[in-house]
């Protein structure tokens, strides 16, 4: 055995066996994404429930030769893109987590201003203007749509319909969408200010009725029946929310519905933030599609915030008692994000003016409406 | 202040990314170029496809009068070869058509599918060996059972005969268009809006089921508390009237000794004070009194409700 042939084997050994020869620049970069956004979660807290996994997954599969999102020689999926195979592109992850959501939602600020729903669908403007805004750069119509629903503002839909409509953009839009939604309280304030006055600020609303428990029993079934018959195709996600809802709400499956709240929603959490980390791979994310999406994705967010506090000035313009316009902007499901940012810029104007649970009803109605465009897209694509 | 510079480039990104030319080039890569698979049945040709914009499979028949079809193949039409042709008003791509008849006959191909609307145009190559592409002049029929027809008239060795030679072969270059932005703006309309109709629905729903819940739970509640209702069995004895404001005395303190003398006769019917038994047994003062507290309650229940 000559000197010629250890060095030619360690060489062989070292290229096609350890990753640090084919490291690629552009692997080096998606590495600092993910440092970046794993800084996001950790270090500024920004949305750490999905930012976090999301990151380790970037970070995870941009590693040269890793086992992790292709298939073994026997054709079986390895670790994460089993994940991703039975989790995400099955679509039940995204309707896992929609169970849990719906376990922790009360419908009773909703229930008792029925009025607020137009708020949640007028706060939908911004998934239209973005579809049809990325379709002048050459977008397909599928990517458009599954672009637009990040103004949504609701992460689980985003990525049901991406998975669904356009699996390539999957991890840009979950991160736009994640990212966006931890930036709310940034994004909203300054156009909430623009679109009111101050005394629109000012306006106080009636304290909402007391809503019963059998009202809010049978608010899932009734919601259900409408919503399914109207749009089929959303029943995957309407029909676990609205199902996670009637549990919470009877009262009489406390265990499922702590479960569903609970460990569920936190195991369907992980593997869906790693799974959605992992589609980022280098080759994928590094062109300008992505980058695009993140620019409209803002964009999104800004014209769903306009068209929701629009939608309030034209109601006032025909109800006798007025609503404040700055509730409006949590039509942006964002739950309870949006709701908060209403409240507190409402306390700025009078520290005596309680919006919280005024705000509630519009974003509620903002999560419906969400999953009903959602909805429409996957039927338009039928 | 990181953020802050963050919001600015994200916004300013895809301004600068507009002019730039080999982004529209990445953009415009034809990723839903459709893959169809021909078969044949009863003569006819079939050919199965997914379109652009569009996640289930359509079905596309072909069909010649006067003439046999002897195959359809898919056209490869790239926008270098053809500038004036956008794939995208194409989704269901286009078709080489190929059929045999007499030389110099003409015949009626058609095009139909359950995807076609009354909007959709057949386009095709205008002149032999040329680029020039535009509309057929094709006729479009309802068939019934939401399928749409496209038939053209193509004479061998014609305009529309892509060999431009009347050999008794014709071979028809095809794409059945329908506008992009048509489609595009048109669903964005409807959907928008249908979004407010799914939601408008919905807030009727909640409404009317709001207010059967109230009536169902206000009955709910006359049942808990009869005694409400066996009160008017009694007689109606209506309060005494209200006596003149005495001579000197400012009415506040008139009021004030009533309420005083109401309260005091009360203790004396601790269970029902606005019973017909203390009505009798009362003074009038004492009714005043009462009167006077029960009026002034009311003016502030109603100031709340107006609230």
């Amino acid at each position: 055995m000559s000197w010629d042939y250890v060095f030619e084997l360690i060489k062989n050994i070292l290229i096609t066996q350890t990753g640090i020869p084919n490291l690629a620049i552009k692997e080096v970069i998606m590495l600092l994404i993910a440092f970046f956004f794993l800084y996001l979660a950790v270090g500024k807290g920004y949305e750490p429930l999905l930012l976090l996994p999301i990151g380790f997954g970037i970070f995870l599969v941009n590693f040269p030769l890793v086992p992790l999102m292709g298939f073994s020689e026997h054709g079986t999926p390895e670790l994460i893109r089993a994940f991703y195979k039975y989790g995400v592109e099955w679509e039940i992850i995204p309707c896992v987590i929609f169970l849990g959501l719906g376990t922790m939602t009360d419908f009773g600020p909703l229930i008792a201003n029925p009025k607020t729903m137009i708020i949640g669908a007028g706060a939908q403007l911004g998934v239209f203007i973005t579809y049809i805004g990325v379709l002048f750069f050459g977008f397909t119509l599928k990517e458009a749509a599954s672009v637009g629903i990040i103004g949504g503002a609701d992460g689980p839909t985003t990525i049901y319909l991406t998975a669904k409509l356009a699996p390539h953009l999957l991890g840009a839009n979950a991160l736009a969408a994640y990212s966006y939604m931890a930036m709310v309280p940034l994004i909203q304030p300054p156009i909430m200010r623009l679109m009111t006055t101050k005394a629109q600020r000012r306006i106080r609303m009636r304290q909402l009725r007391p809503v019963s428990a059998r009202e809010k029993l049978l608010f899932p079934l009734i919601a259900s029946v409408l919503i399914i018959l109207l749009i089929p195709a959303v029943a995957p996600l309407m029909g676990m929310f609205m199902f996670g809802n009637f549990m919470r709400e009877s009262q009489v499956v406390k265990r499922l519905s702590d479960t569903a709240q609970n460990a569920l929603m936190n195991i369907a959490t992980i593997f869906l933030g790693l799974s959605v980390g992992a589609t980022m791979q280098a080759e994928v994310f590094l062109n300008w599609k992505p980058m695009l999406i993140f620019g409209f994705g803002l964009l999104d967010f800004v014209v769903c915030t306009f068209g929701g506090i629009l939608t309030v000035h034209i109601m006032n313009l025909f109800l006798k008692e007025k609503i404040n316009p700055l509730i409006g902007s949590a039509g942006v499901s964002a739950v309870p994000m949006s709701a908060r940012v209403a409240h507190a810029e409402g306390l700025r104007e009078d520290p005596n003016n309680w919006l919280l649970m005024h705000a509630m009803g519009p974003n509620l109605a903002g999560v419906i409406g969400s999953a009903a465009a959602a909805g429409m897209f996957i039927a338009m694509f039928q | 202040m990181l953020l802050k510079q963050l919001r600015m480039l994200f916004m300013i990104i895809p301004v600068l990314l507009v002019p730039h030319g080999s982004v529209w080039a990445t953009l415009e890569e034809d990723i839903e170029k459709p893959r169809p698979e021909f078969s044949q049945q009863d003569g006819d040709w079939i050919a199965r496809l997914i379109p652009r914009g569009k996640s289930t499979p359509i079905q596309i028949r072909f069909h010649a009068e006067d003439g046999n079809l002897t195959a359809v193949s898919d056209k490869q039409y790239t926008p270098e070869n053809h500038p004036k042709v956008d794939p995208k008003n194409f989704r269901s791509d286009f078709f080489s058509i190929q059929a045999r008849t007499a030389p110099g006959a003409e015949i009626a191909v058609s095009v139909s599918s359950a995807y076609f609307t009354s909007a959709t145009e057949l386009w095709c190559q205008l002149e032999p060996n040329a680029i020039a592409w535009g509309p057929s002049g094709a006729t479009n029929m309802a068939l019934g059972d939401r399928i749409n027809m496209l038939t053209v008239k193509v004479c061998d060795g014609g305009t529309l005969d892509a060999d431009g030679e009347a050999n008794g072969r014709i071979e028809l270059i095809v794409g059945p268009r329908d506008s992009f932005w048509g489609y595009a703006l048109g669903t964005l309309f409807i959907r928008f809006f249908g979004i407010f109709l799914v939601l408008s629905i919905l807030m009727v729903g909640i409404m009317f089921s709001g207010k059967v819940f109230k009536w169902i739970e206000g009955r709910a509640e006359r049942a808990k508390f009869p005694e409400k209702e066996i009160e008017p069995q009694f007689p109606e004895v209506p309060f005494a009237p209200l006596p003149a404001t005495v001579a000197g005395v400012d009415p506040e303190t008139v009021a004030t000794i009533a309420l005083a003398i109401h309260l005091s006769s009360a203790i004396a019917h601790p269970q029902a004070p606005a019973g017909p038994a203390y009505r009798m047994a009362a003074s009038d003062w004492a009714l005043f009194g009462r009167g006077k507290l029960m009026t002034d309650r009311k003016l502030v229940f109603d100031r709340i409700q107006k609230k």
